[in-house]
């Protein structure tokens, strides 16, 4: 190696240890920002009156889909780096990009099934506020919302969501992605609450009529509806085991009910209750989760499932006394009722109220003949009229568009190996049944716990572009 | 970490107002200070408002009061402190991979290239250079390489970009001179872009453009329904490098109709009759033949040009990556030149450059030119520069240096055996990087300076240099319209990471050359020499003599001569109708179109182009690919855009997986099936490491840049199987048969947007 001239050290230290200083502050002058002056005029001149709030206006002739709105919403508000945690996005219809946020519905559906009272509309400015701290971290309204807007934080154990700057309005200010978008595509304008979702002016995406979204789009030349790119490349859904979990355990338990098994139908709830609190991001504030109970349907399952677990004790303990028995699956069958609700509400076309009703009940069932011992045929004539409902879907595979060409695809082609896995459970099940009965209930149950993995994974709602 | 519900998300996202005018800002990222700085990415030249907190940049917000981007960026320019703080920063040198001290690096580099340099003569080693570094930087990389190490041969990725425009401005203007300024998309009533993807490639430029208060017809002359073209009044969607014929042809019209600017030609132009004489021979019905348009749209677009108060012409790689770059060019600046379209606001042909700093690469990295745009070759530009920095003469290189593609050669021959690459990644940007990687890996000596150890050309060096990024040290950049911006340290080097300028002079002082930089201490330094350098020269600054009075101006576009000043916010050049050229006149340069040395055949029907997909990427994603926010702005996987014609051919369906094969590899994706490209052609986006294996550099014998955008290539479906196709085609038919629906009920009317203090009441 060559020899270094002795001088190189201190000079070494010398660059390295000045790299290290920060002193541009002291060497150059401040410069007075001119503030929010620029995007005034793309704010309303007076706030919304009674009956009125604040919404999002945007030409799609001006957008040009740079989407410096996602990132300028992601800088000017904090969001999680990490992550990449976007309340914005740009999508595309054809060659025209749609960039969206939350649309601070007039009947916000993620307000209506939040369990824990974690979102409120504000009264003067329409906005649909989360409370991060009475969130639970339950996630039902990234399925109840048509639009796919709250994100859940994994760091958090949270969703987080737009809250059309609220207080930047508030202050005089326009939005993030107001002040970010070069071509003043974004404004603010004022609209009557009554109008909401008459004005949306996009064909595509998600129904309007169903959470009335207060964002109006207008264009010169309103874009064709066409595949969106969820079409192309359906891509599966979170799995949400722990709310699997839920379903399957608390269904099995009530069919345990019906057969008659007190023990096992109280681990069955009692596991149940304890996927429940699982799946929370924020299990410690469980408790929260019946508040919503005048109009969310989750909390109504919670509340019923609540008030099963100590009838299925008490029941359990008394050794299946008739009055119990009749009290618990009577509890029990409230709260299938109110499972299949939760997710009836939604408004997927796959979680359609009546089949998800027959879908749940015919848990029950299978499990009440499962459980009691029932013969082998019979239990494998009521798995398979199961297995008929949970496949009917597959019918629409063809469908290039929609959601449940979407769903059926995705069963075919991404989620294969589980729809396989499934298969295969069902059919070891009703084999071990035959000559181990209890390896074959477990393995039937654990078959049905992969069935609602895929309710959960194949499951495409309405997209936005 | 989660709470699980103990403490409060809350405060996380709470937002107050931030001081200087700033508006309401994270309280967690509430700026002590604000400060400026000029974007590190693009070569618009963004200005951006650091938020500091102890010093240290926290956020970043477009500057309003900044002439070039008055308070917008694009998404990469927003996020850009991201990747500096990415977890896997080079924080050390590394040797064979093994983490060492500064000082052994540097033992190493010189033992490295002074044994090459002993065994086999100065012209065994060489450097490649970038634009993404500061001019002082720049300066420095090319005085320690050829002045102090002995380097022959440098050259760097602005050959990629602009080597053709700074050849072609060379012969037409007399200097290598944009001549614009942004003001005129301002002011412009016929804007015309050759084989330019403004909106995504230059956002904000396509703001400023969107701003021209006079609704101006904008042409784009593409051979790919890009959003540009999207957006513009025409598009004219001209075969792959058909350019220069659809240009013929256009200059055909206008003087065989009489729109030529008489007056402006014969005082101010040379070459009328060579050029007319040419045009002559590509009336509409051959220009249109070879150029894929109508008869009626060249006519009707030379009409357009011709008749237009102030006609502005825009180019980028359309034309300045091709097999006849340079004459497509000047083709370009013929048709401003003859309609009299210089010089006037609104008016201009004018080159937009790529690169943050490839225009402070072409004045001052001593790749293909000498300091100022001198020349190497010339005795007496020479002795200047050796002169005023204080050199013996005799130590600048005589001769021109190898350019990329002969560089790359070099190694193929054997003739290279060191190589050292600052700041770019060729292994991932030159064309046929399927030979190149192993090209890389047989070289002696390869040296990588950048921030990140893993990039695809990191990964083959033997030595490693760590460097400090954009943000975390001082200097300069020059911007397309010739605007000096400052960039400034705002952010710590992690580890023992240095700056490019901090690793050269620590370089020449262990190369034991440092005596010829005594002077060369600070970037500031270093910048005035610059301006000593540029002194009586078209690109003279000397009247700029510090960074304080950069910063307090808000950039200053050159010439900015010593005694000259104070300057307009926004300058164009040729205002007098005087060139650079000793007789003031503007060259006319004309030539006949050639074939392309590479067109589509049986084996490899379709023609592939290149160029950005998005406005969240940039080059070869090395550092946007490191902002989890950017890489959400575009596609998870690479799609190959295809003509719905050619997908029926081949049944393929949108989304279908496909291998795209070109004569030099291979590369598997999936369709995007629509209306976007031609009949003929596909589209891949050049971000992705695997685009880059198809294609293989044809250079331009003149500026010898290489052409990236016309490729043959065969595409093949794979999956899903033969079936699942035919069903997957006759949904995509359907689709394509069905007309647009009826708005739903209560959709907008078709109206422009409503004035903004309009509600809905």
């Amino acid at each position: 190696m060559s020899r270094l001239d002795p001088t190189l050290l201190p000079m070494l230290e010398a660059e390295l240890r000045s790299a290290h200083e920060l002193t541009a502050v002291e060497r150059f002058s401040q410069h007075e920002h001119e503030g929010a002056g620029r995007y005034v005029d793309l704010l309303p001149a007076t706030p919304p009156g009674a009956g009125q709030q604040y919404a999002f206006l945007v030409d799609l002739d001006a957008c040009t889909g740079c989407k410096a709105c996602v990132t300028g919403c992601h800088s000017l508000n904090g969001l999680d780096a990490t992550s990449g945690e976007v309340w914005r996005q740009v999508g595309s219809l054809g060659p025209q990009a749609v960039t969206s946020a939350c649309h601070h519905c007039a009947d916000p559906a993620c307000l209506k099934g939040c369990p824990a009272e974690a979102y409120e509309k504000d009264a003067l400015t329409g906005a649909v506020i989360h409370l991060d701290d009475a969130c639970i971290g339950c996630s039902y309204c990234t399925m109840t919302c048509s639009y796919e807007v709250p994100s859940f934080s994994d760091r958090l154990g949270i969703v987080r969501k737009c809250d059309l700057c609220n207080g930047r309005l508030a202050a005089g200010e326009a939005p993030a992605c107001v002040q970010a978008c070069p071509t003043e595509a974004i404004r603010i304008q004022v609209v009557d609450i009554a109008g909401a979702g008459s004005t949306w002016g996009l064909a595509a995406g998600p129904d309007p009529e169903r959470s009335r979204p207060t964002t109006t789009y207008v264009s010169s030349s309103p874009p064709a509806v066409g595949p969106v790119a969820a079409d192309l490349r359906p891509e599966p859904a979170h799995g949400h085991p722990a709310l699997a979990g839920l379903l399957v355990l608390s269904q099995w338990g009530v069919g345990a009910l019906i057969a008659g098994r007190p023990v096992a139908a109280l681990a069955l709830v009692a596991a149940a209750s304890v996927a429940s609190v699982a799946h929370l991001g924020r299990p410690l504030l469980a408790w929260r989760a019946v508040l919503g109970w005048r109009h969310s349907w989750l909390s109504r399952e919670v509340l019923a499932v609540g008030a099963l677990l100590p009838l299925a004790a008490a029941n359990a303990v008394a050794g299946d006394r008739l009055s119990l028995a009749i009290a618990a699956t009577t509890v029990g069958l409230v709260v299938v009722g109110c499972s299949a609700a939760v997710y009836a509400v939604t408004g997927r076309r796959w979680w359609r109220l009546p089949r998800l009703l027959v879908l749940f009940g015919s848990t029950a069932a299978v499990a009440a003949l499962a459980v009691s011992g029932a013969p082998v045929a019979v239990v494998a004539a009521a798995a398979l009229a199961k297995l008929v409902v949970e496949g009917t879907v597959l019918r629409h595979r063809g469908e290039g568009q929609g959601q449940l060409g979407r769903t059926s695809r995705l069963l075919l082609g991404p989620l294969r190996g589980r729809v396989l896995r499934r298969l295969c459970l069902l059919a070891a099940g009703l084999t071990a049944l035959a000559v181990a009965g209890p390896v074959g209930v477990v393995l039937l149950l654990a078959g049905d716990l992969v069935e609602r993995g895929l309710f959960f994974r194949a499951s495409s709602p309405e997209r936005m572009p | 970490m989660r709470s699980l519900g103990l403490g409060s998300c809350a405060d996380e996202l709470s937002r107050t107002s931030g001081p200087f005018g700033l508006g309401q800002v994270p309280s967690r990222l509430q700026p002590e200070a604000t400060t400026r700085l000029v974007c590190g990415y693009c070569s618009t030249g963004c200005s951006l408002d650091a938020h500091l907190r102890d010093g240290q940049a926290v956020n970043l917000t477009p500057t309003r009061a900044y002439r070039v981007n008055q308070g917008s960026a694009c998404p990469k320019g927003w996020d850009a402190l991201t990747p500096l703080a990415a977890p896997d920063r080079a924080t050390t040198p590394l040797l064979n991979g093994r983490p060492v001290p500064w000082d052994e690096a540097l033992a190493a580099f010189v033992d490295g290239f002074s044994g090459l340099i002993d065994a086999h003569g100065p012209e065994s080693v060489a450097f490649l250079s970038t634009g993404q570094i500061t001019s002082e930087e720049m300066a420095l990389l090319g005085a320690v390489a050829k002045v102090g190490m002995g380097f022959v041969h440098g050259d760097g990725n602005t050959r990629q970009c602009m080597a053709t425009s700074v050849a072609a401005h060379k012969q037409s203007f007399g200097f290598d001179a944009p001549p614009y300024t942004y003001a005129d998309l301002e002011a412009s009533d016929v804007v015309v872009l050759v084989g330019s993807n403004l909106a995504v490639a230059h956002p904000i430029l396509w703001e400023r453009l969107q701003r021209n208060p006079g609704r101006p017809e904008i042409v784009v002359i593409d051979p790919r329904r890009t959003e540009t073209a999207a957006g513009a009044t025409r598009h004219v969607p001209v075969a792959p490098k058909g350019d220069l014929a659809l240009l013929l042809g256009l200059l055909h019209v206008v003087i065989r109709d009489g729109l030529v600017d008489t007056g402006f030609v014969a005082e101010h132009c040379r070459g009328y009759d060579e050029l007319a004489a040419v045009a002559h021979r590509w009336p509409p019905v051959r220009a249109a033949e070879v150029a894929g348009v109508t008869t009626a749209t060249i006519e009707d677009l030379a009409r357009l040009i011709g008749r237009g108060r102030a006609v502005s012409f825009w180019w980028t790689m359309g034309v300045n990556q091709s097999h006849q770059a340079v004459r497509t060019a000047q083709a370009v600046i013929d048709l401003a030149l003859v309609t009299g379209n210089m010089g006037r606001p609104g008016t201009g042909a004018n080159s937009i450059t790529g690169q943050c700093n490839a225009m402070g690469s072409r004045l001052w990295s001593m790749t293909a030119s000498l300091y100022g745009g001198r020349s190497f070759e010339d005795e007496t530009d020479r002795a200047e520069v050796a002169e005023i920095c204080g050199w013996p003469a005799e130590r600048i290189p005589s001769r021109p240096s190898m350019a990329y593609d002969q560089i790359i050669d070099g190694i193929r021959s054997g003739q290279i055996k060191g190589l050292w690459v600052l700041a770019t990644n060729t292994a991932h940007s030159w064309g046929d990087r399927g030979e190149l990687a192993g090209l890389l890996d047989s070289l002696d000596f390869l040296v990588v300076q950048d921030l990140y150890a893993d990039t695809d050309t990191a990964r083959h060096a033997q030595l490693f240099l760590p460097a400090a990024g954009w943000g975390e040290k001082d200097g300069t950049m020059i911007n397309s319209e010739r605007r000096i911006g400052l960039v400034k340290q705002v952010r710590r080097p992690p580890g023992a990471a240095l700056s490019d300028f901090s690793i050269l002079r620590l370089i020449a002082h262990a190369w034991g050359c440092g005596d010829l930089f005594a002077d060369w201490s600070t970037p500031e330094d270093v910048f005035r020499l610059l301006g000593r350098l540029s002194a009586g020269r078209p690109c003279d600054h000397s009247g700029v003599t510090s960074y304080r009075q950069l910063d307090d101006a808000g950039g200053i576009q050159w010439p900015a001569a010593a005694g000259t000043g104070p300057w307009e916010a926004e300058r164009r050049l040729f205002e007098d109708g005087r060139s650079y050229h000793p007789d003031g006149l503007f060259r006319l340069v004309a030539a006949e179109p050639e074939p392309t040395p590479r067109p589509a055949d049986e084996t490899f029907p379709l023609v592939l182009l290149t160029g950005r997909g998005s406005t969240a990427s940039w080059h070869t994603e090395t550092r946007t690919g490191r902002s989890p926010v950017l890489r959400r702005l575009k596609p998870a996987e690479l799609l190959v855009d295809l003509n719905i014609d050619d997908a029926t051919d081949l049944a393929v369906a949108d989304g279908h997986e496909v291998e795209v094969a070109s004569a030099f590899g291979s590369v598997r994706c999936r369709a995007r099936v629509g209306d976007v490209v031609q009949r003929g052609q596909a589209f891949l986006p050049m971000h992705d490491a695997a685009t880059n294996a198809l294609t293989h550099p044809v250079v331009d014998p003149i500026s010898r840049q290489p052409s990236y955008k016309d490729t043959p290539v065969a595409v093949r479906p794979i999956r899903p199987g033969r079936r699942q196709a035919v069903a997957d085609m006759a949904t995509m038919g359907r689709l394509r048969r069905t007309p647009p629906v009826e708005p739903r009920k209560g959709a907008a009317p078709k109206v422009k947007m409503p004035p903004s203090e309009a509600t809905s009441q």
